[in-house]
């Protein structure tokens, strides 16, 4: 049913409204009326309804556990309620982004009070980090800065998620599947477990046969060594897709291609461990300490063998840049 | 998220509200003694009632919900006014003075026909002509949809209109008599 226009009033009917509304309570009666109204609520006990907030211009009362209650408190206490209540739909790369991640999501997260919730909350930051590079990445702007971005607050929310004990692997399984556009690469770097914000490397394949960049020649001599090590260890499709988006050439890969250069080995080393835990783990600490390729070879060739089994299916639906190593890594 | 802050919402609600409802309820009940003692007896139920209830997501609402029914109870006690009873009783009719002579004369009858509507024709009336709410608040307060609220303003718009119509119409010699 559509809304009925706006009744129209003439100007003397105007004329009589603005009359009305000129009566109000003379302000003796209304001092008069507020005192009384002070006695009434010193006399009465504490009223249940807990907090109180001014959310343009309406009074709300809730319960202390009403987390929009008390969050429109803080959107009051804080200096532009227009800028933290806008900031809830902030990209990395935006302006308002930086409010959204140390000012309104903190204070939300301050709200809650049980172990339970405040992990859950972590998990939900997680979960937005990877829409917002989703977003990013369906519309093209997702580059090396807001991958940034988003990589160190994925990788600090992880953080606080296993100071929590929560059992990594879980995380990082989450992380490699959840995004549609995007997925986030695990690098271990001196010990330490780094993320990056990557785009899937679906898209792109289409794009590579039409696409020519001065760094595919570049690459390709990287891509042969790399598909190479990575036959010989049974994790064919990681490389592809590795190789894929630098061959694409966006500054996201480019800097992953460096990245990846040093940290190849630590990953495929993460990457076995997470398939293969105790005796991965191991070996890969020894591949951090030593760096040299040669010797990771040898270490994660014989543990990847057992790779190789879970990899295949991987290796058989890759297209035809697979099919060198396909034969290598059988002849290994 | 303690009491005082609820004592201040409360307060601050008071001063930016009051005297909205007291015109709600005065153009109603068109004595001012009484148009007070309905929104003191108003807002002292909403303090009551934020000690009952555990979220008052509308307190504005809320309020003029009380006020409303208070003035409709007040309405069965007493008999209807006839316009006579209201001049010899001293009807405190809005100051005229910023009026033009002729146009004051409506103000009188506008403010009559007003009180000779029904109640939910002087709700939405008030509350959308005087107090400036948007067609979803008067809905709500209501409890009806957007939809019911602009057709009970256009409606009561047009019983006003009638009503003024019916009252400046009649000669006046004859006005003693409506």
């Amino acid at each position: 049913m559509k809304p009925l226009p706006e009744a129209n009033v003439n100007e003397r009917e105007s004329r009589v409204f603005a009359a009305w509304r000129e009566e109000r309570l003379s302000p003796d009666a209304k001092r008069a009326m507020r005192l009384a109204l002070t006695n009434v609520v010193q006399k009465t006990a504490r009223p249940k309804a807990l907090s109180v907030s001014q959310f343009f211009g309406r009074t709300v009362f809730s319960y202390r556990r009403s987390v929009a209650g008390a969050f429109s408190l803080i959107l009051l206490v804080s200096a532009g309620v227009g800028v933290v209540s806008a900031s809830e739909q902030a990209l990395p790369g935006g302006v308002l982004y930086p409010v959204k991640t140390k000012v309104s999501e903190p204070v939300r997260g301050w709200f809650y009070r049980t172990p339970e919730e405040r992990t859950q909350w972590k998990r939900v930051l997680i979960e937005r980090r990877l829409e917002e590079a989703d977003t990013l990445a369906s519309s093209d702007t997702l580059g090396e800065v807001e991958s940034q971005q988003i990589s160190e607050l994925i990788t600090k929310h992880r953080d606080s998620l296993e100071a929590d004990g929560v059992d990594e692997n879980e995380v990082e399984q989450f992380l490699e599947t959840r995004g549609r556009k995007t997925r986030v690469e695990v690098n271990e770097d001196r010990g330490e477990r780094r993320y990056r914000v990557v785009r899937r490397e679906e898209e792109q394949r289409e794009e590579l046969s039409e696409h020519e960049s001065e760094e595919e020649s570049e690459n390709e001599a990287d891509e042969d060594e790399a598909e190479l090590r990575e036959s010989e260890q049974g994790n064919v499709s990681e490389q592809d897709r590795e190789e894929g988006e630098e061959r694409k050439g966006e500054t996201q890969s480019r800097a992953v291609r460096e990245k990846a250069r040093s940290e190849k080995e630590s990953k495929k080393s993460a990457r076995s461990k997470q398939s293969d835990t105790s005796a991965g783990d191991s070996k890969s600490r020894e591949s951090d300490n030593s760096g040299s390729q040669s010797d990771d070879e040898e270490d994660s060739d014989s543990e990847d063998h057992e790779d190789d089994g879970d990899d295949q299916d991987d290796n058989d639906r890759d297209d035809d840049d697979s099919d060198d190593s396909d034969s290598s890594g059988k002849g290994s | 998220m303690n009491r005082n802050d609820i004592e201040q919402g409360f307060f601050e609600l008071y001063e930016s509200e009051s005297d909205a409802l007291f015109r709600f309820v005065f153009f109603r009940v068109n004595e001012r003694e009484a148009a007070q003692d309905i929104v003191q007896e108003s807002f002292t139920k909403l303090w009551e009632s934020l000690n009952g209830k555990t979220h008052i997501e509308n307190p504005r609402a809320f309020l003029f919900r009380i006020a409303s029914n208070k003035v409709i109870d007040r309405y069965r006690k007493k008999e209807e006014y006839s316009l006579d009873l209201l001049a010899e009783s001293g009807f405190d009719a809005p100051s005229e003075t910023s009026i033009a002579p002729d146009a004051a004369l409506d103000l009188k009858q506008a403010t009559v026909a007003l009180k000779r509507l029904s109640p939910i024709a002087q709700e939405v009336l008030l509350l959308r002509y005087v107090e400036d709410w948007s067609v979803k608040d008067i809905a709500e307060h209501l409890g009806v949809s957007s939809n019911v609220a602009s057709v009970r303003i256009h409606r009561g718009l047009a019983e006003w209109r009638q009503a003024v119509h019916r009252i400046s119409s009649v000669t006046p010699k004859q006005r003693r008599i409506i």
